[in-house]
């Protein structure tokens, strides 16, 4: 009886208490105990890790196979050695109660994302939702090229009518007309076609179809918006005539394309991705194979680092399962290729752990492109990604999301 | 389950709720979390040692670590204390729905008469569900001096409950200031 009274002063607000806060340390508590060392004492024989036999990526390791068959990953965290044990029962650490901010890294951050993501809830639906804010590096004056091209046709038509009777001069024309638009094309792709530098935003929402024959639909601002890196960069447009750097074009457009879901893959779809795997392991041999059949569609210098955060990138904002994107956050965490950049804040002001590796440029200088992800530990979602040209703090491209999931209609937006 | 990651992630899920709802009796919300993730570190670090049962290894680390507050500024509640700083008016409705010979108020007032160390052995029993022979680890004594206090907090919850007048119905404060009436 007393007992029973005594239960019943236990304040209901701890339960709601625990709860709330449980889901809003989780993240940053796991990534901070992961990224600090371990008292040593696991012996090594519990252990069986063995290296996966490729090359150049140390940090995965694979389990050996369980008592049950199965194969899990487990990362090393780079850069942390055991310190000798501290034998004892219940004690408390020299930092004990410290209230100072943890510093995380983003491989560690990764890892309790990882978790994170293994709880949310499988969900389905007949479109795939997007919201995004995309930026983009004003590279041409639109409607320049456009021009000059037209005026170069026009003017090949009428030498081909003039000089019908003339095969040698024609010829002789033909070769000259295509040196001037290899030459307009270079000058319009040069730096120099643009002396200043500024980004056109614009928001987009777009709903992709599951099923073949569906439309799928996207809708944009009619006019993106212009943003220049600098008052000097807006004074240079300025004494260009201020010309037009947005298009208009439709609002809406639907379609009923099977869209490519990742362009480096062609066997993944937007049907066939929930069923990847959805363990580290396991989704580690399916990338790799991947990489190695779709050699031939994509640039021969392209590193398995970039292809993973390529195909990493078209995964996180495809319906993937909450298993597999957990096992992609292991996967991500354990690519030495791919650089942590730690705290980031993204365009929208999102806080977030940043992954980033470089590539060729277009003519095949080393690393002469940036390409950076930026990702919620809380959500385990991607909030943004960036593409940037070295030497340049204007992106060429960077997306931040804003919202994905499934809804059911055509048109429909996630509710929250 | 043989992976560290693994094993630390699936016993913060299991118990973090447990550690920080101990805490939170104990401390004021901001510091039961530092304390809550400080225990989890520790864990961590010593996850190759750990006892099973965790939960009351868990729970004697963040009782040493609230220990710790008294030295750092932020002043230990008395357990009782706290139960009246968190409880609301839902805490009062249930009360009363449930009929007790009598009022929250006066219950409280008689527990905040008893040792605190007999509060919480009865705390960790009926609370947190521990058996004698774990809750005596959490509290860093000997099964046998767990038992003295348990039975001695029963017995003067009883007597003081049975001496206490029945309680008059009163308005209450939303989160029970009644302690400074009592």
């Amino acid at each position: 009886m007393t007992d029973q009274m005594f239960a019943r002063l236990k304040p209901s607000v701890i339960d709601e208490l625990t709860e709330e806060t449980y889901h809003r340390r989780r993240a940053a508590d796991l990534a901070r105990a992961l990224a600090a060392p371990r008292a040593a004492g696991a012996p090594p024989a519990r252990r069986p890790f063995r290296r996966v036999p490729a090359p150049g990526r140390p940090v995965l390791l694979v389990a050996g196979a369980t008592a049950a068959g199965l194969a899990a990953a487990a990362i090393v965290v780079p850069g942390l050695a055991a310190p000798p044990a501290r034998p004892g029962t219940p004690s408390v650490s020299a930092t004990a109660g410290a209230t100072a901010p943890p510093t995380l890294d983003a491989r560690s951050v990764l890892l309790a994302a990882a978790a994170t993501a293994e709880r949310a809830p499988a969900a389905s639906g007949r479109y795939w939702y997007t919201r995004e804010h995309v930026a983009q590096k004003v590279r041409e004056i639109p409607g320049r090229y456009e021009t000059a091209i037209k005026a170069l046709a026009a003017e090949l038509q009428a030498k081909q009518r003039e000089l019908a009777g003339d095969p040698g001069r024609l010829k002789a024309y033909t070769e000259d007309f295509e040196r001037r638009v290899t030459e307009l094309k270079r000058t319009a792709a040069s730096s120099t076609a643009v002396p200043f530098a500024a980004l056109t935003e614009e928001t987009q929402e777009s709903w992709r179809a599951r099923e073949k024959g569906d439309h799928n639909r996207t809708v944009r601002d009619e006019q993106g918006r212009v943003v220049f890196a600098s008052p000097a960069d807006e004074a240079k447009w300025k004494r260009m005539g201020s010309p037009r750097l947005t298009q208009d074009r439709p609002r809406s457009q639907d379609d009923d394309l099977d869209l490519v879901l990742s362009i480096g893959n062609p066997q993944l779809t937007i049907r066939n991705v929930s069923r990847l795997p959805a363990d580290a392991g396991g989704l580690a041999g399916r990338l790799r194979e991947l990489y190695r059949r779709n050699a031939a569609d994509r640039p021969e210098d392209t590193t398995y680092a970039l292809y993973l955060w390529q195909t990493g990138l078209d995964l996180l904002t495809a319906p993937i399962t909450p298993g597999t994107r957990s096992a992609l956050f292991l996967v991500l965490a354990g690519e030495r290729g791919l650089v942590s950049e730690g705290r980031v804040t993204d365009a929208l002001g999102r806080a977030g752990v940043a992954l980033s590796v470089s590539g060729p440029g277009d003519d095949g200088e080393d690393d002469a492109i940036g390409y950076r992800l930026v990702l919620d530990a809380a959500t385990s979602q991607v909030l943004q990604y960036e593409v940037t040209e070295k030497g340049s703090g204007t992106p060429l491209l960077r997306v931040a999301y804003e919202d994905m999931a499934w809804v059911d209609r055509l048109g429909e937006r996630p509710r929250r | 389950m043989d992976d560290p990651e693994e094993r630390f992630t699936a016993l913060y899920d299991r118990h973090y709720r447990s550690v920080l709802g101990y805490a939170l009796l104990r401390a004021e919300h901001a510091v039961a979390e530092d304390v809550s993730s400080e225990t989890f570190l520790i864990a961590w670090r010593r996850l190759d040692e750990l006892p099973e049962p965790s939960l009351p290894w868990l729970l004697g680390v963040a009782r040493n670590l609230l220990a710790k507050q008294r030295d750092s500024g932020h002043r230990r509640r008395a357990l009782v204390e706290r139960v009246a700083a968190l409880t609301t008016a839902q805490d009062h409705q249930s009360w009363d729905v449930a009929e007790h010979v009598v009022d929250r108020e006066a219950a409280l007032a008689v527990l905040a008469s008893l040792p605190e160390q007999d509060v919480e052995a009865l705390a960790l029993a009926t609370w947190h569900g521990l058996p004698p022979d774990q809750a005596a680890a959490v509290m860093g004594c000997s099964t046998r001096t767990y038992n003295v206090r348990l039975h001695r907090a029963r017995k003067r919850l009883r007597k003081a409950l049975r001496a206490e007048p029945p309680a008059r119905p009163h308005p209450r404060a939303p989160h029970g200031r009644f302690l400074e009436e009592a």
